[in-house]
C-alpha cells in the first residue's frame, strides 16, 4: 500500500524508545533528561509532517501495517490512518514537543515525569492509529495510567483527589468499552476485531437492533467520559485545575478529542443505524454542553477553571456537528476538534505563563497587565478571540460550519446553541478586561514579560490558528473525503 | 519370583528434578566443609542448579517413566518452568534479604530447592502415590521455611498454623485418594481414565468416587487457598519470611493447580457435570471474598495475601472452560502471576525491613529508591490487569475462556472484582508516589542479586504483556 516503511509504527513508538532512553539517564542530570525527551518527541513530529504531505485524501485507510499479534483470538497489530485520524495524529505530534518545552520549569522527579509523558504520547498516537478494536482498547487503557500519575504526582494541592476522580471516571467508561468490545467479538463469526470490517460482519451474523443499540450505548459512555459530555463532565475542571500546565494542554488538546474521535472512528462506522437512533439524545447533550458549559465558565474566578469549562462548551459544538449528519456539520465537527486542540492548548499555556509568575490564577487578582506585559497581552488576545470565534481565526470557520450544517437537521437546537457564541464572547471579553485592562495592579509592577521559551511554545500554534482562519482549505481537504464516506455509511 | 520385570527407570525423564536435588546436596556439603557464612556459595550453587534444570526441561519427550509413576510431557515441562522461574527469582531475592537479618544460611537454599523438586514431582505425577510424595516434599520444606526466623514469634506462629492446617488438609487428600482407589481399584491416572472410559463402573452409581473427589478437592483447595479453605493464608503469608511467602504464593500454588489439572481436567473430564458446579462456586466465592478482604487491609503483606487468594479465584475459573482452552489460559496466567507476585513480594522483602509494615509506611518510597517504587508500580498494575502488562492478557485469556464456555455471569463477576482490585493496588502507588514519609528516611541501597531478580520479573511482566504470543506458542504445544 505505502512504500514509506512502518511510518505509523515509528511515529507511535519513537516516544516509547525515548522513555527507555530516559530510564538510563541518572536522575541528577535534570537538564539532560529534558533535552533527551524533547529530542525524542521531534522525530515523530517530522514523520507526522511527512505523513501529512504524503497523505492522499481521496483514498481510505493509508500507511497500513498489519501483522498477527495474538492469533488465538484473531487479534492483529493493525495500524492505519484515514482523513479523520491524520489531523489528530498531527495535532498530537505537534503538541507533544510544545508540552515538553512547557514543562521545563518542573524539577521534582523530572525523570519520572518525562518517562510518563513519553509513554502518554505513545498511548495517544496508538489510539489514533489503531484499526484493530482490541489494539484500540489496549492503547486507550495504556493512556489512562500515565495521565493518572502526571496529575497525581506533579499536580497542585488537591492532586490526589483530582487524579483518582479522573481515573475512576475513565475506568468506569473503559469497562463499558471493554464489555462492548467483547460483545462485538462474540457476535461476529469468525470472531473479529477488525474495525474496518466489523459493520459488515455484524450484519452478516444478523445481530438484532437491540444488541447494536446496547453496544453503541456502552461505547458512548466510554467516549462521553473522555469528551466530556454532560453528565460525565465533572472530572474535567478538577483535573485541569490540579494538573501541571503541560498536562492540561495535553488533556484539553488531545485527550478530549479521543472521545469524539472514538465515536467517529468506532461507534459510527460499526453501528451506523444506532448512530441515527441516538442522534436526538446526542444533540440534546451537545446543547447542554454548550449552554451549561458556557454559563459555568462565566461564573468562574479561577482562570484555569474558566478555560476548562470553555472546553466543555467547545466540545459541545463538536457533538452538535457529529449528530447532524450533514457534510458541512460533520466537517465542521472534525475541524473544530483540530482547532480546539490548538486554541485551548494556547489558552492553557497562557494560563501557565501567568501562573508561573504570579503564583495564582484569580481573574480578579490582576488588572491592567496590558501595560506591563504587552506581548503577553497580545498573544492572549489572539487566543481569546480565536476561542470566541472571531472571523479570520480558525475557530470561526469550524463553528460556522457546524451551525450551518446543523441548522437543516436540528433548527431549534441550533438556534438555542448559538447563544453559546454570545456567552463565550461575554466571558472571554470580560475576563480579558479584568486581567489586562484598567489601571495596573501595583503588585505586578515588576511582572516579567513572556520569555523566549514560552514564545516558542505559543507562536507555532498562533500561526496555525491564523493560517487556518484565513485559508482553511488544506485542512478541510484532508478529512472531507473521509467524512463523506462516513456519512454515506450512516445515511 | 520368575516373572519379576525390571522396571524401566528412565533417568533422563527426571533430569531436572535430579539436577536440583544434586545442587541441594552440594550446598549441604559446602555448608559443612567450607562454612559458607554469607550464603554466596549457596546462592551460586542454587542458581546453577536451577538454570541447568530449566535447560533440562526442554528435553520433554512425552514418555512415562518409573513404571508410569511420572510423565515427562509438554505440560509437565511447562509447569516445571513456572516452578523453576519462581524458585529462581525467590532465590535471588532471598540472599540479600537473609543477609539483612544475618541468616543467610545454606539450609534455607537447600529447603527451597527441595520444595521446588516437590512441586516438579507434583506437576509430573501420573499416580496418586507420586503426587502425594511431591506434595509432602513441598509441604514439609515450606513448613520449615515458614518458621525460618526461629526467634520471631510471628514466624513461629506462621509455621505452626501452616503445619497444623496443612496436616489436616493432607489428611483429607489422602482420605479422598483412598476412596477413589476403592472405587476404581488403581492409583494410576491413565488406568483410572481407561477404566472410566471403558464404562465400568458406571460413573454416577459410584458415590464413593464422588466423595473421594470432593475430599481431594478440599485437600488441594487448601494448598491453592480457595475460599473457604483460605483461612490460614493471611497469618502464614504475614508471618513467614517474605521470600518464602513469595514461594508459597506462586510455586506452591501453581503446584496445587497442576495437581488439580491432572486429576480433574485430564483424568476425570467426563464427570465435569459433577465437579463443575463445585468449581463454579469456589471460583465465585474466592474472587469475591479475596478482593473484598484485600480492600480493607492496612498491612501490606496481608493485603497481598488476600490478593493472592483472589487470584486463585480467577485461576479456578479455568476449570470451567471445557477442554484445553482452560488449561492453556491457566498456564499462561501461572506464568504471568509468577512474575508479578514474586515481583511484589520481592519488593516487599527488599524495601528496608518494611515487610510487616502498614501500607501507609510505604509513603515516600519513590524518593528513597525510585527503582523499587517503579517496579513495584509495574507489578501492582499487572496484578490489577492493566493493558501492556502480563496480568492483562492473563485475565483476558481466563475471562474469554469462561465466556466462550458460556459462563458469562462468572466472567462478569471476575471483571467487576478486577475493577474493585484497582482500588487497593493503586492505593500502594498513591502512598509511594503521592504522599511524603512522616519521618524522612535515607536513600535505600539495593543488593545486586535482588535487583537482578526484580529486573527479570519486570521484564517478564512487560514481555508477556506486549508479546503474549511468545509463550502462547509453547503453551499451544501442550495439546
Amino acid at each position: 500500500m505505502s512504500d514509506s516503511g512502518p511510518l505509523l509504527t515509528l511515529i507511535t513508538f519513537l516516544p516509547l524508545l525515548g522513555m527507555c532512553a530516559i530510564l538510563f539517564i541518572p536522575s541528577r542530570q535534570k537538564e539532560w533528561i529534558k533535552i533527551v525527551s524533547l529530542i525524542f518527541t521531534l522525530p515523530s513530529l517530522v514523520l507526522g509532517i511527512k505523513m501529512l504531505i504524503e497523505f492522499d485524501p481521496q483514498v481510505g485507510y493509508q500507511f497500513i501495517e498489519k501483522a498477527p499479534w495474538i492469533p488465538a483470538f484473531n487479534i492483529h497489530y493493525y495500524m492505519g490512518v484515514d482523513g479523520l485520524s491524520v489531523p489528530m495524529v498531527f495535532l498530537t505530534v505537534l503538541l507533544c514537543p510544545i508540552c515538553v518545552l512547557a514543562s521545563w520549569g518542573i524539577e521534582d522527579r523530572i525523570k519520572g515525569y518525562c518517562a510518563m509523558f513519553l509513554l502518554l504520547e505513545t498511548g495517544m498516537l496508538g489510539v489514533f492509529c489503531a484499526l484493530d478494536l482490541f489494539l484500540f482498547y489496549v492503547f486507550w487503557e495504556l493512556m489512562l495510567l500515565p495521565m493518572y500519575f502526571l496529575i497525581g504526582i506533579w499536580g497542585g494541592p488537591r492532586k490526589e483527589y483530582a487524579a483518582i476522580k479522573f481515573f475512576l471516571y475513565t475506568l468506569f467508561g473503559s469497562v463499558f468499552l471493554l464489555l462492548a468490545v467483547i460483545a462485538i467479538w462474540l457476535a461476529t463469526s469468525p470472531h473479529s476485531f477488525d474495525m474496518t470490517q466489523l459493520n459488515e460482519q455484524l450484519l452478516q451474523s444478523g445481530v438484532g437492533a437491540t444488541f447494536r443499540n446496547l453496544c453503541f450505548l456502552a461505547m458512548y459512555v466510554a467516549f462521553a467520559v473522555k469528551i466530556p459530555a454532560f453528565p460525565f463532565h465533572t472530572w474535567l475542571p478538577d483535573a485541569h485545575v490540579e494538573a501541571p500546565t503541560a498536562i492540561s494542554v495535553i488533556l484539553a488538546g488531545i485527550l478530549l478529542k479521543m472521545g469524539t474521535y472514538g465515536i467517529l472512528r468506532v461507534s459510527y462506522p460499526i453501528f451506523p443505524d444506532s448512530a441515527k437512533w441516538f442522534a436526538p439524545v446526542m444533540v440534546m447533550i451537545a446543547l447542554i454542553n454548550i449552554v451549561y458549559g458556557s454559563l459555568c465558565a462565566m461564573a468562574q474566578t479561577d482562570l484555569k477553571k474558566l478555560v476548562a469549562y470553555s472546553s466543555i462548551a467547545h466540545m459541545g459544538y463538536v457533538m452538535l456537528g457529529m449528530a447532524s449528519f450533514t457534510p458541512a456539520a460533520m466537517n465542521g465537527a472534525v475541524f473544530q476538534m483540530f482547532n480546539h486542540g490548538t486554541i485551548t492548548a494556547m489558552l492553557f499555556l497562557l494560563v501557565g505563563v501567568i501562573y508561573d509568575r504570579a503564583h495564582h490564577r484569580d481573574i480578579d487578582g490582576f488588572g491592567g497587565l496590558a501595560a506591563q506585559t504587552p506581548i503577553y497581552a497580545g498573544i492572549t488576545s489572539l487566543a481569546f478571540f480565536a476561542a470566541l470565534g472571531l472571523p479570520g481565526l480558525s475557530g470561526f470557520i469550524s463553528e460556522a460550519l457546524v451551525f450551518l450544517g446543523a441548522f437543516p437537521t436540528w433548527p431549534i437546537i441550533t438556534i438555542l446553541s448559538t447563544s453559546g457564541i454570545v456567552l463565550t464572547a461575554g466571558y472571554m471579553l470580560w475576563t480579558f478586561q479584568r486581567i489586562f485592562l484598567g489601571p495596573l495592579n501595583e503588585k505586578y509592577r515588576t511582572l516579567p514579560e513572556i520569555n523566549a521559551r514560552e514564545l516558542v511554545t505559543l507562536v507555532p500554534l498562533a500561526i496555525i490558528v491564523l493560517f487556518l482562519g484565513i485559508y482553511p482549505a488544506p485542512m478541510l481537504n484532508i478529512f472531507d473525503h473521509a467524512v463523506r464516506e462516513l456519512l454515506n455509511r450512516i445515511l | 519370583m520368575n516373572n519379576f520385570a525390571v522396571p524401566i527407570l528412565g533417568i533422563q525423564g527426571i533430569m531436572p528434578e535430579l539436577l536440583l536435588s544434586l545442587a541441594a546436596v552440594l550446598i549441604l556439603l559446602l555448608e559443612m566443609t567450607a562454612g559458607d557464612r554469607e550464603g554466596h556459595g549457596a546462592l551460586s550453587l542454587s542458581v546453577a542448579g536451577l538454570i541447568l534444570a530449566f535447560i533440562a526441561t526442554f528435553g520433554a519427550d512425552g514418555k512415562q517413566v518409573f513404571s508410569s509413576l511420572l510423565v515427562n510431557d509438554n505440560l509437565s515441562a511447562l509447569l516445571d518452568r513456572v516452578f523453576l522461574m519462581a524458585a529462581f527469582l525467590v532465590t535471588l531475592v532471598s540472599r540479600p534479604y537473609l543477609a539483612n537479618y544475618g541468616l543467610a544460611k545454606g539450609e534455607f537454599f537447600v529447603l527451597l530447592l527441595l520444595a521446588t523438586v516437590g512441586m516438579m514431582v507434583m506437576g509430573a505425577a501420573m499416580d496418586f502415590i507420586t503426587m502425594f510424595l511431591g506434595l509432602e516434599m513441598l509441604s514439609l520444606s515450606l513448613y520449615v521455611l515458614a518458621g525460618f526466623f526461629k526467634k520471631d514469634v510471628l514466624s513461629g506462629e506462621a509455621a505452626f498454623k501452616y503445619f497444623i492446617l496443612g496436616a489436616f488438609a493432607t489428611g483429607f487428600l489422602v482420605f479422598g485418594m483412598a476412596f477413589v482407589f476403592g472405587a476404581l481399584g488403581t492409583t494410576n491416572f491413565a488406568a483410572m481414565a481407561h477404566t472410566l472410559s471403558a464404562g465400568s463402573p458406571p460413573f454416577p452409581s459410584v458415590p464413593t468416587l464422588l466423595f473421594g473427589l470432593a475430599l481431594i478437592l478440599a485437600g488441594l483447595g487448601f494448598k491453592i487457598s480457595l475460599v473457604p479453605f483460605h483461612t490460614w493464608v493471611p497469618d502464614v503469608y504475614t508471618g513467614a519470611p517474605t521470600p518464602v511467602t513469595a514461594l508459597i504464593a506462586t510455586g506452591s500454588k501453581a503446584a496445587g493447580f497442576a495437581a488439580l489439572v491432572r486429576i480433574f481436567m485430564i483424568t476425570f473430564p467426563g464427570s465435569f457435570q459433577f465437579w463443575g458446579a463445585a468449581f463454579w462456586w469456589l471460583a465465585l466465592l474466592t474472587m469475591i471474598v479475596g478482593n473484598l478482604f484485600a480492600l480493607v487491609q492496612v498491612e501490606i503483606k496481608r493485603m497481598f495475601a488476600y490478593s493472592s487468594v483472589a487470584n486463585g479465584g480467577y485461576l479456578a475459573m479455568a476449570f470451567l472452560s471445557h477442554s484445553d482452552v482452560g488449561i492453556k489460559a491457566l498456564l499462561f496466567y501461572l506464568f504471568a502471576y509468577t512474575f508479578m507476585t514474586v515481583g511484589v513480594f520481592g519488593v516487599v522483602s527488599l524495601a528496608g525491613r518494611r515487610e510487616r509494615l502498614l501500607i501507609s509506611e510505604y509513603a515516600g518510597l519513590s524518593r528513597e529508591n525510585p527503582f523499587l517504587a517503579a517496579v513495584m508500580s509495574l507489578f501492582l498494575l499487572s496484578l490489577a490487569g492493566m493493558p501492556g502488562t502480563a496480568g492483562f492478557f492473563g485475565k483476558f485469556y481466563l475471562f474469554a475462556g469462561a465466556v466462550r464456555s458460556g459462563y458469562l455471569g462468572l466472567a462478569l463477576v471476575g471483571i467487576l472484582t478486577t475493577i474493585l482490585s484497582f482500588y487497593y493496588y493503586l492505593r500502594v502507588i498513591v502512598y509511594m508516589y503521592m504522599r511524603e514519609s512522616e519521618m524522612p528516611r535515607e536513600a535505600l541501597e539495593l543488593a545486586g542479586s535482588g535487583r537482578t531478580a526484580l529486573v527479570l520479573a519486570a521484564a517478564g511482566v512487560l514481555i508477556l504483556g506486549c508479546f503474549p504470543n511468545l509463550i502462547w506458542i509453547s503453551i499451544e504445544q501442550v495439546f
